[in-house]
Protein backbone atom coordinates (compact mmCIF):
# COMPACT_ATOMS: atom_id res chain seq x y z
CA UNK A 1 0.00 0.00 0.00
CA UNK A 2 1.02 3.32 -1.17
CA UNK A 3 2.26 5.32 2.35
CA UNK A 4 1.76 8.68 0.67
CA UNK A 5 -1.56 9.07 -0.95
CA UNK A 6 -1.45 12.78 0.20
CA UNK A 7 -3.18 15.49 -1.83
CA UNK A 8 -0.93 17.02 -4.20
CA UNK A 9 0.36 20.31 -3.49
CA UNK A 10 -0.96 24.16 -4.90
CA UNK A 11 0.47 27.69 -3.89
CA UNK A 12 -2.45 30.35 -3.15
CA UNK A 13 -1.11 33.82 -4.61
CA UNK A 14 -4.02 36.21 -4.58
CA UNK A 15 -6.29 37.92 -1.51
CA UNK A 16 -8.16 40.66 -1.46
CA UNK A 17 -8.10 42.42 2.25
CA UNK A 18 -11.84 44.30 2.58
CA UNK A 19 -11.75 46.83 5.22
CA UNK A 20 -15.12 47.89 6.26
CA UNK A 21 -15.11 51.11 8.62
CA UNK A 22 -17.91 51.69 10.67
CA UNK A 23 -17.65 55.83 10.69
CA UNK A 24 -18.66 57.67 13.61
CA UNK A 25 -21.68 60.37 12.47
CA UNK A 26 -20.53 63.37 11.30
CA UNK A 27 -16.92 62.37 11.22
CA UNK A 28 -16.45 60.77 7.78
CA UNK A 29 -15.91 63.84 5.93
CA UNK A 30 -12.50 65.00 7.38
CA UNK A 31 -11.66 61.72 6.83
CA UNK A 32 -11.48 61.47 3.16
CA UNK A 33 -8.37 63.98 3.73
CA UNK A 34 -6.30 61.47 5.45
CA UNK A 35 -7.34 59.08 3.39
CA UNK A 36 -7.64 60.40 -0.27
CA UNK A 37 -4.78 62.63 0.27
CA UNK A 38 -2.22 62.02 3.36
CA UNK A 39 -2.26 58.39 3.44
CA UNK A 40 -1.17 56.75 -0.29
CA UNK A 41 2.68 57.77 0.26
CA UNK A 42 2.52 56.36 3.79
CA UNK A 43 0.78 53.32 2.34
CA UNK A 44 3.28 52.62 -0.38
CA UNK A 45 6.54 53.11 1.19
CA UNK A 46 5.41 51.06 3.75
CA UNK A 47 4.46 47.88 0.91
CA UNK A 48 0.51 48.71 1.00
CA UNK A 49 -0.50 48.99 -2.48
CA UNK A 50 -2.87 51.61 -4.24
CA UNK A 51 -6.63 50.27 -2.85
CA UNK A 52 -8.61 48.66 -5.88
CA UNK A 53 -11.29 51.09 -4.65
CA UNK A 54 -12.83 53.45 -1.83
CA UNK A 55 -16.35 53.53 -0.81
CA UNK A 56 -18.86 55.10 1.68
CA UNK A 57 -21.86 53.79 2.28
CA UNK A 58 -25.52 55.31 4.13
CA UNK A 59 -27.43 53.00 3.17
CA UNK A 60 -26.66 49.31 4.91
CA UNK A 61 -25.28 47.66 7.81
CA UNK A 62 -22.38 49.46 10.26
CA UNK A 63 -23.91 52.87 8.16
CA UNK A 64 -21.93 55.50 8.07
CA UNK A 65 -19.53 52.76 6.12
CA UNK A 66 -16.18 53.51 4.84
CA UNK A 67 -15.52 50.61 2.68
CA UNK A 68 -12.06 50.01 0.53
CA UNK A 69 -10.32 46.80 -1.08
CA UNK A 70 -6.34 45.88 -1.16
CA UNK A 71 -4.97 43.18 -3.11
CA UNK A 72 -2.49 40.90 -2.01
CA UNK A 73 0.26 37.98 -2.97
CA UNK A 74 1.08 37.16 0.67
CA UNK A 75 -0.65 37.24 3.63
CA UNK A 76 3.25 37.43 5.64
CA UNK A 77 3.96 40.19 3.76
CA UNK A 78 0.19 41.61 4.26
CA UNK A 79 0.75 41.28 8.15
CA UNK A 80 4.31 43.08 7.87
CA UNK A 81 3.32 45.71 5.74
CA UNK A 82 0.45 46.71 8.32
CA UNK A 83 2.81 46.91 11.25
CA UNK A 84 5.32 48.73 9.50
CA UNK A 85 2.45 51.10 8.63
CA UNK A 86 1.01 51.63 11.86
CA UNK A 87 4.31 52.42 13.31
CA UNK A 88 5.38 54.74 10.72
CA UNK A 89 5.88 58.15 12.51
CA UNK A 90 4.01 59.92 10.08
CA UNK A 91 0.97 58.15 9.98
CA UNK A 92 0.76 58.54 14.22
CA UNK A 93 1.18 62.01 13.18
CA UNK A 94 -1.29 62.61 10.84
CA UNK A 95 -4.01 60.91 12.41
CA UNK A 96 -3.39 62.05 15.41
CA UNK A 97 -3.37 65.83 14.06
CA UNK A 98 -6.75 64.53 11.25
CA UNK A 99 -8.71 63.18 14.70
CA UNK A 100 -7.84 65.99 16.54
CA UNK A 101 -8.96 64.50 19.96
CA UNK A 102 -11.96 62.64 18.77
CA UNK A 103 -12.47 59.08 17.43
CA UNK A 104 -13.27 58.69 13.78
CA UNK A 105 -14.12 55.12 13.49
CA UNK A 106 -16.26 53.62 15.82
CA UNK A 107 -15.49 49.69 15.11
CA UNK A 108 -13.68 48.06 12.06
CA UNK A 109 -14.52 44.79 10.04
CA UNK A 110 -11.87 43.37 8.40
CA UNK A 111 -11.93 40.69 5.57
CA UNK A 112 -9.62 38.51 3.93
CA UNK A 113 -11.64 37.09 0.47
CA UNK A 114 -10.17 35.00 -2.27
CA UNK A 115 -11.93 35.16 -5.65
CA UNK A 116 -14.57 32.87 -6.27
CA UNK A 117 -14.15 30.30 -9.00
CA UNK A 118 -17.17 31.79 -11.02
CA UNK A 119 -15.48 35.63 -11.13
CA UNK A 120 -13.42 34.79 -14.53
CA UNK A 121 -16.86 34.44 -16.59
CA UNK A 122 -18.10 37.47 -15.47
CA UNK A 123 -15.06 39.40 -16.15
CA UNK A 124 -15.20 41.39 -19.10
CA UNK A 125 -11.55 41.83 -21.06
CA UNK A 126 -12.33 44.31 -23.29
CA UNK A 127 -13.90 47.16 -20.18
CA UNK A 128 -11.26 48.89 -18.45
CA UNK A 129 -11.48 52.31 -16.60
CA UNK A 130 -12.95 53.56 -13.64
CA UNK A 131 -16.86 52.57 -13.00
CA UNK A 132 -19.44 54.97 -11.57
CA UNK A 133 -22.61 55.22 -10.36
CA UNK A 134 -24.16 53.29 -7.66
CA UNK A 135 -22.48 50.02 -6.27
CA UNK A 136 -23.37 47.26 -4.10
CA UNK A 137 -21.51 45.66 -1.88
CA UNK A 138 -23.59 42.06 -0.77
CA UNK A 139 -22.60 39.10 1.38
CA UNK A 140 -24.84 36.06 1.06
CA UNK A 141 -24.96 33.53 3.42
CA UNK A 142 -24.24 30.04 1.40
CA UNK A 143 -24.43 26.89 2.52
CA UNK A 144 -21.27 25.68 4.07
CA UNK A 145 -21.44 21.86 3.22
CA UNK A 146 -20.83 22.83 -0.09
CA UNK A 147 -19.94 26.54 -1.01
CA UNK A 148 -19.26 25.86 -4.30
CA UNK A 149 -23.02 25.71 -5.03
CA UNK A 150 -23.74 28.61 -3.92
CA UNK A 151 -21.28 30.04 -5.75
CA UNK A 152 -22.77 28.25 -8.89
CA UNK A 153 -25.78 29.14 -8.43
CA UNK A 154 -24.84 33.04 -8.47
CA UNK A 155 -23.03 32.16 -11.71
CA UNK A 156 -25.86 30.46 -13.42
CA UNK A 157 -28.86 32.13 -11.87
CA UNK A 158 -29.29 35.35 -9.99
CA UNK A 159 -25.66 37.16 -11.89
CA UNK A 160 -26.82 36.29 -15.19
CA UNK A 161 -30.57 37.51 -14.43
CA UNK A 162 -28.47 41.19 -12.75
CA UNK A 163 -26.71 41.58 -15.61
CA UNK A 164 -29.34 41.78 -18.26
CA UNK A 165 -31.09 44.05 -15.97
CA UNK A 166 -27.94 46.86 -15.83
CA UNK A 167 -25.35 45.14 -13.71
CA UNK A 168 -21.77 44.81 -14.00
CA UNK A 169 -19.73 42.67 -11.65
CA UNK A 170 -16.94 44.30 -10.45
CA UNK A 171 -15.94 41.16 -8.46
CA UNK A 172 -17.37 37.81 -6.96
CA UNK A 173 -15.15 36.64 -4.03
CA UNK A 174 -15.61 34.05 -0.99
CA UNK A 175 -15.14 34.79 2.62
CA UNK A 176 -11.78 32.89 3.53
CA UNK A 177 -10.56 34.92 7.02
CA UNK A 178 -13.11 36.99 9.16
CA UNK A 179 -16.58 37.16 10.13
CA UNK A 180 -18.80 34.15 8.80
CA UNK A 181 -16.37 32.01 6.62
CA UNK A 182 -17.56 30.81 3.17
CA UNK A 183 -20.30 33.39 2.61
CA UNK A 184 -20.05 34.79 -1.42
CA UNK A 185 -19.13 38.11 -1.48
CA UNK A 186 -20.50 39.82 -4.64
CA UNK A 187 -19.74 43.80 -5.59
CA UNK A 188 -21.92 45.21 -8.18
CA UNK A 189 -22.21 48.85 -10.21
CA UNK A 190 -25.17 49.78 -11.53
CA UNK A 191 -25.99 52.57 -13.60
CA UNK A 192 -28.56 54.58 -10.98
CA UNK A 193 -30.35 53.60 -7.99
CA UNK A 194 -33.66 53.17 -10.22
CA UNK A 195 -32.28 50.18 -12.53
CA UNK A 196 -30.78 48.73 -9.43
CA UNK A 197 -34.38 48.65 -7.67
CA UNK A 198 -36.39 47.29 -10.52
CA UNK A 199 -33.91 44.65 -11.03
CA UNK A 200 -34.09 43.22 -7.88
CA UNK A 201 -38.39 43.44 -7.80
CA UNK A 202 -37.96 41.62 -10.70
CA UNK A 203 -35.49 39.25 -9.22
CA UNK A 204 -37.77 38.49 -6.27
CA UNK A 205 -41.29 38.09 -8.48
CA UNK A 206 -39.23 35.85 -10.73
CA UNK A 207 -40.92 32.41 -11.35
CA UNK A 208 -37.24 30.67 -12.60
CA UNK A 209 -35.85 31.87 -9.78
CA UNK A 210 -38.17 31.21 -7.29
CA UNK A 211 -38.14 27.85 -8.53
CA UNK A 212 -34.28 27.40 -8.49
CA UNK A 213 -34.62 28.51 -4.52
CA UNK A 214 -37.61 25.59 -4.12
CA UNK A 215 -35.58 23.08 -5.76
CA UNK A 216 -32.41 23.78 -3.58
CA UNK A 217 -34.67 23.23 -0.44
CA UNK A 218 -35.48 19.96 -1.89
CA UNK A 219 -32.43 19.10 -2.88
CA UNK A 220 -30.50 20.70 0.71
CA UNK A 221 -33.12 21.40 2.96
CA UNK A 222 -32.51 24.91 2.60
CA UNK A 223 -31.70 27.78 -0.56
CA UNK A 224 -27.97 27.59 -1.29
CA UNK A 225 -28.07 31.60 -1.01
CA UNK A 226 -29.56 33.31 2.37
CA UNK A 227 -29.43 35.71 4.55
CA UNK A 228 -28.01 38.55 2.74
CA UNK A 229 -26.32 41.49 3.51
CA UNK A 230 -26.62 44.43 1.66
CA UNK A 231 -24.34 47.54 1.63
CA UNK A 232 -25.20 50.09 -0.94
CA UNK A 233 -22.48 51.95 -1.07
CA UNK A 234 -20.96 55.47 -3.71
CA UNK A 235 -17.79 55.04 -4.70
CA UNK A 236 -15.48 57.76 -3.55
CA UNK A 237 -13.76 60.58 -6.52
CA UNK A 238 -10.17 59.66 -5.01
CA UNK A 239 -10.30 56.04 -5.66
CA UNK A 240 -13.46 54.92 -8.29
CA UNK A 241 -12.81 50.93 -8.87
CA UNK A 242 -11.86 49.71 -12.41
CA UNK A 243 -13.60 47.83 -14.54
CA UNK A 244 -13.33 43.98 -12.97
CA UNK A 245 -11.92 45.77 -10.21
CA UNK A 246 -8.24 45.97 -11.86
CA UNK A 247 -5.58 47.90 -9.85
CA UNK A 248 -5.85 51.88 -10.82
CA UNK A 249 -3.51 53.60 -13.13
CA UNK B 1 -0.50 33.84 14.33
CA UNK B 2 -3.27 32.62 15.29
CA UNK B 3 -6.45 30.81 14.12
CA UNK B 4 -9.73 30.86 15.86
CA UNK B 5 -12.49 28.76 14.39
CA UNK B 6 -15.61 28.87 15.64
CA UNK B 7 -18.83 26.77 14.33
CA UNK B 8 -22.42 27.44 14.73
CA UNK B 9 -23.20 24.04 14.60
CA UNK B 10 -26.62 22.47 13.39
CA UNK B 11 -28.80 20.85 15.65
CA UNK B 12 -28.45 17.41 16.50
CA UNK B 13 -25.28 17.64 14.41
CA UNK B 14 -22.59 18.04 17.26
CA UNK B 15 -21.57 14.04 17.62
CA UNK B 16 -20.73 13.70 14.41
CA UNK B 17 -19.01 17.39 13.85
CA UNK B 18 -17.02 15.87 16.69
CA UNK B 19 -16.17 13.04 15.42
CA UNK B 20 -15.26 14.63 12.06
CA UNK B 21 -12.68 16.55 13.80
CA UNK B 22 -11.02 14.08 16.15
CA UNK B 23 -10.88 11.59 12.95
CA UNK B 24 -8.79 14.37 10.98
CA UNK B 25 -7.23 16.26 14.18
CA UNK B 26 -5.96 13.62 16.29
CA UNK B 27 -6.96 10.34 15.53
CA UNK B 28 -3.86 7.97 13.42
CA UNK B 29 -4.51 8.82 10.07
CA UNK B 30 -5.36 5.50 7.49
CA UNK B 31 -3.88 5.01 3.92
CA UNK B 32 -7.10 4.88 2.17
CA UNK B 33 -10.73 6.13 3.09
CA UNK B 34 -12.24 3.73 5.62
CA UNK B 35 -9.29 1.88 6.21
CA UNK B 36 -7.44 1.51 9.35
CA UNK B 37 -5.33 3.81 11.27
CA UNK B 38 -2.05 2.66 9.58
CA UNK B 39 -0.25 6.07 10.52
CA UNK B 40 0.37 7.11 14.28
CA UNK B 41 -0.35 10.93 13.31
CA UNK B 42 -3.65 12.60 12.47
CA UNK B 43 -3.81 13.39 9.03
CA UNK B 44 -3.60 16.54 9.58
CA UNK B 45 -0.24 16.46 11.16
CA UNK B 46 0.57 14.15 8.14
CA UNK B 47 -0.65 17.26 6.14
CA UNK B 48 1.32 19.68 8.50
CA UNK B 49 -1.67 20.72 10.00
CA UNK B 50 -0.41 21.24 13.80
CA UNK B 51 -3.01 20.04 16.70
CA UNK B 52 -4.95 22.81 17.80
CA UNK B 53 -3.92 24.45 20.92
CA UNK B 54 -7.27 23.48 22.15
CA UNK B 55 -10.94 22.68 21.08
CA UNK B 56 -13.92 22.86 23.03
CA UNK B 57 -18.06 22.98 22.74
CA UNK B 58 -20.03 26.34 24.20
CA UNK B 59 -22.25 25.61 27.63
CA UNK B 60 -23.37 29.55 27.19
CA UNK B 61 -23.50 32.45 24.66
CA UNK B 62 -24.72 32.86 21.16
CA UNK B 63 -24.93 30.54 18.26
CA UNK B 64 -24.97 27.43 20.23
CA UNK B 65 -24.72 24.89 19.96
CA UNK B 66 -21.31 26.07 18.92
CA UNK B 67 -17.55 24.45 18.23
CA UNK B 68 -14.72 26.08 18.36
CA UNK B 69 -10.64 25.62 17.91
CA UNK B 70 -7.69 27.34 18.11
CA UNK B 71 -4.12 26.41 15.83
CA UNK B 72 -1.48 28.24 16.25
CA UNK B 73 0.83 28.81 13.09
CA UNK B 74 4.44 29.97 12.45
CA UNK B 75 3.52 31.50 9.13
CA UNK B 76 0.26 32.38 6.84
CA UNK B 77 2.07 31.15 4.18
CA UNK B 78 2.59 27.91 5.73
CA UNK B 79 -0.74 28.20 6.76
CA UNK B 80 -2.22 28.24 3.17
CA UNK B 81 0.17 25.75 2.00
CA UNK B 82 -1.19 22.80 4.10
CA UNK B 83 -4.91 23.79 5.07
CA UNK B 84 -6.60 24.26 1.76
CA UNK B 85 -3.70 21.32 0.74
CA UNK B 86 -5.98 19.07 3.09
CA UNK B 87 -8.73 20.47 2.19
CA UNK B 88 -8.48 18.68 -1.00
CA UNK B 89 -7.81 15.38 0.39
CA UNK B 90 -10.04 11.93 -0.56
CA UNK B 91 -10.50 10.61 3.23
CA UNK B 92 -10.91 14.14 4.38
CA UNK B 93 -13.75 14.19 1.68
CA UNK B 94 -15.18 11.15 2.03
CA UNK B 95 -15.50 11.05 5.80
CA UNK B 96 -16.98 14.69 5.69
CA UNK B 97 -19.65 13.22 3.38
CA UNK B 98 -20.26 10.20 5.25
CA UNK B 99 -21.04 12.51 8.47
CA UNK B 100 -22.99 14.79 6.95
CA UNK B 101 -25.24 12.39 5.33
CA UNK B 102 -26.77 14.96 2.82
CA UNK B 103 -27.48 17.48 5.97
CA UNK B 104 -25.17 20.59 6.66
CA UNK B 105 -23.14 19.86 9.71
CA UNK B 106 -23.15 23.37 10.68
CA UNK B 107 -24.90 26.92 9.91
CA UNK B 108 -22.05 29.52 10.31
CA UNK B 109 -18.25 29.35 10.87
CA UNK B 110 -16.56 31.87 12.11
CA UNK B 111 -12.29 32.38 10.93
CA UNK B 112 -10.40 35.08 12.53
CA UNK B 113 -6.86 35.96 13.14
CA UNK B 114 -5.48 36.83 16.46
CA UNK B 115 -2.28 38.45 17.92
CA UNK B 116 -1.39 37.79 21.25
CA UNK B 117 -1.76 40.48 23.45
CA UNK B 118 0.72 42.54 25.32
CA UNK B 119 -1.73 41.62 28.52
CA UNK B 120 -0.94 38.01 27.68
CA UNK B 121 2.77 39.09 28.22
CA UNK B 122 2.14 40.72 31.71
CA UNK B 123 -0.17 38.39 33.59
CA UNK B 124 1.17 35.01 32.23
CA UNK B 125 1.58 32.10 34.55
CA UNK B 126 5.13 30.29 34.58
CA UNK B 127 6.23 27.05 34.94
CA UNK B 128 3.27 25.55 33.51
CA UNK B 129 3.13 22.32 32.03
CA UNK B 130 -0.07 20.51 32.45
CA UNK B 131 -3.38 20.22 30.79
CA UNK B 132 -6.03 22.58 32.36
CA UNK B 133 -9.33 20.99 32.85
CA UNK B 134 -12.21 22.22 34.64
CA UNK B 135 -14.89 24.79 32.92
CA UNK B 136 -13.19 27.61 30.15
CA UNK B 137 -14.46 31.36 30.02
CA UNK B 138 -13.94 33.07 26.56
CA UNK B 139 -14.52 36.58 26.82
CA UNK B 140 -14.52 38.67 23.33
CA UNK B 141 -14.55 42.01 24.48
CA UNK B 142 -15.31 45.44 22.36
CA UNK B 143 -12.33 48.19 23.35
CA UNK B 144 -12.56 51.23 23.04
CA UNK B 145 -10.71 52.38 19.81
CA UNK B 146 -7.50 54.33 19.80
CA UNK B 147 -6.67 52.66 23.60
CA UNK B 148 -5.93 48.90 23.33
CA UNK B 149 -2.59 50.09 24.60
CA UNK B 150 -3.95 50.90 27.47
CA UNK B 151 -6.68 48.55 27.48
CA UNK B 152 -3.89 45.55 27.00
CA UNK B 153 -1.78 47.57 30.27
CA UNK B 154 -4.95 47.56 32.63
CA UNK B 155 -6.24 44.26 31.67
CA UNK B 156 -2.48 42.58 32.36
CA UNK B 157 -1.60 44.86 35.16
CA UNK B 158 -4.97 45.06 37.20
CA UNK B 159 -7.89 42.90 35.93
CA UNK B 160 -6.16 39.66 35.02
CA UNK B 161 -4.38 39.50 38.84
CA UNK B 162 -7.94 40.27 40.47
CA UNK B 163 -9.45 37.27 38.48
CA UNK B 164 -6.22 34.72 39.05
CA UNK B 165 -6.05 35.71 43.20
CA UNK B 166 -10.00 34.96 42.77
CA UNK B 167 -9.13 31.02 41.00
CA UNK B 168 -8.87 32.20 37.29
CA UNK B 169 -5.66 30.46 35.29
CA UNK B 170 -5.16 32.44 31.90
CA UNK B 171 -4.92 30.60 29.05
CA UNK B 172 -4.33 33.61 26.68
CA UNK B 173 -5.40 37.29 25.76
CA UNK B 174 -5.82 37.90 22.01
CA UNK B 175 -6.66 41.37 19.70
CA UNK B 176 -8.53 40.23 16.82
CA UNK B 177 -6.62 41.17 13.56
CA UNK B 178 -8.72 39.31 10.76
CA UNK B 179 -12.58 39.60 12.09
CA UNK B 180 -15.53 41.70 13.11
CA UNK B 181 -15.98 45.14 15.50
CA UNK B 182 -12.60 45.44 16.10
CA UNK B 183 -10.90 46.33 18.42
CA UNK B 184 -11.90 43.27 20.25
CA UNK B 185 -9.88 41.30 22.62
CA UNK B 186 -10.28 37.40 23.19
CA UNK B 187 -9.16 36.53 26.86
CA UNK B 188 -9.71 32.66 26.94
CA UNK B 189 -10.04 31.40 30.99
CA UNK B 190 -9.87 28.11 33.52
CA UNK B 191 -11.95 27.95 36.34
CA UNK B 192 -11.93 24.76 38.86
CA UNK B 193 -16.17 24.76 38.29
CA UNK B 194 -18.82 27.16 37.29
CA UNK B 195 -19.42 27.82 40.96
CA UNK B 196 -15.89 29.68 41.70
CA UNK B 197 -16.59 31.30 37.96
CA UNK B 198 -19.39 33.03 39.52
CA UNK B 199 -18.18 33.35 42.78
CA UNK B 200 -14.94 35.63 41.34
CA UNK B 201 -16.87 37.80 39.13
CA UNK B 202 -19.13 38.60 41.54
CA UNK B 203 -16.55 39.87 43.86
CA UNK B 204 -14.86 41.74 40.89
CA UNK B 205 -17.98 44.09 41.22
CA UNK B 206 -17.30 44.75 44.53
CA UNK B 207 -13.83 44.93 44.28
CA UNK B 208 -12.22 48.22 45.43
CA UNK B 209 -9.20 48.37 43.07
CA UNK B 210 -11.58 47.52 40.08
CA UNK B 211 -14.02 50.23 40.77
CA UNK B 212 -11.36 52.68 41.17
CA UNK B 213 -10.12 51.41 37.51
CA UNK B 214 -13.15 52.14 35.95
CA UNK B 215 -13.92 55.41 37.54
CA UNK B 216 -10.26 56.56 36.38
CA UNK B 217 -11.30 55.21 32.89
CA UNK B 218 -14.53 57.14 32.91
CA UNK B 219 -12.66 60.45 33.91
CA UNK B 220 -10.36 60.33 31.47
CA UNK B 221 -12.08 58.67 28.40
CA UNK B 222 -16.05 59.86 29.13
CA UNK B 223 -16.30 55.62 28.96
CA UNK B 224 -14.50 52.34 30.06
CA UNK B 225 -11.91 50.69 28.17
CA UNK B 226 -13.77 47.44 28.29
CA UNK B 227 -17.29 48.01 25.84
CA UNK B 228 -19.79 45.41 25.44
CA UNK B 229 -18.69 41.61 25.87
CA UNK B 230 -19.81 38.51 24.61
CA UNK B 231 -18.92 35.78 26.52
CA UNK B 232 -18.82 32.36 26.49
CA UNK B 233 -18.34 29.24 28.97
CA UNK B 234 -16.72 26.67 27.39
CA UNK B 235 -15.85 22.79 27.78
CA UNK B 236 -12.79 21.57 26.83
CA UNK B 237 -12.49 18.30 24.89
CA UNK B 238 -10.86 15.80 26.64
CA UNK B 239 -8.56 14.78 23.77
CA UNK B 240 -7.33 18.30 23.18
CA UNK B 241 -7.83 20.26 26.73
CA UNK B 242 -5.42 22.94 26.77
CA UNK B 243 -2.05 23.93 28.53
CA UNK B 244 -1.74 27.28 31.11
CA UNK B 245 -0.65 29.76 28.53
CA UNK B 246 -1.72 27.63 25.86
CA UNK B 247 1.47 25.81 26.01
CA UNK B 248 3.57 28.22 24.73
CA UNK B 249 6.73 29.38 25.72
CA UNK B 250 7.72 32.57 26.72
Amino acid sequence: MNASLLAPAFTIDEYYELRLYQMIPTRMPEFHDLMGVQVPTIFARNGISKPLGFWESHAGPLAPLYAYVLLWTNLDERMQAWKRFYADPEWIEKIGANYAGQQRVERSSIFILRPSPIWAQFKDETASGPIEGVHELRFHDVLNQDPNKAHDALAQTDLPFLIARGANVLGVFATWFGTRVNQAVTILAWPDAATMQQAYREHQSDDAIIATREAERRAHGRPLLRGTDVHIMRPISYGVPQANLAPRP
Amino acid sequence: MYEFRFYSVAHGRMASELALVYDMAIAGAPDVPGGPPVHTESLWERYGVPKPIGSWTALSGRRTPAFLYIIKWDSLTQRDERFPRFWTDPFWRARRAELTDGMPLVDSIENWLLDPSPAWATAREDGASQPVGGVHEMRIQHILNGSQTHAADVLGSVDLPALQALGARLLGVFEVVIGPERPMFVTMLAWPDLETQHRAWSEMDRDPKIIAQRQNERARYGRGLFGTLDQYLLEPMRWNTPFANFGVSR
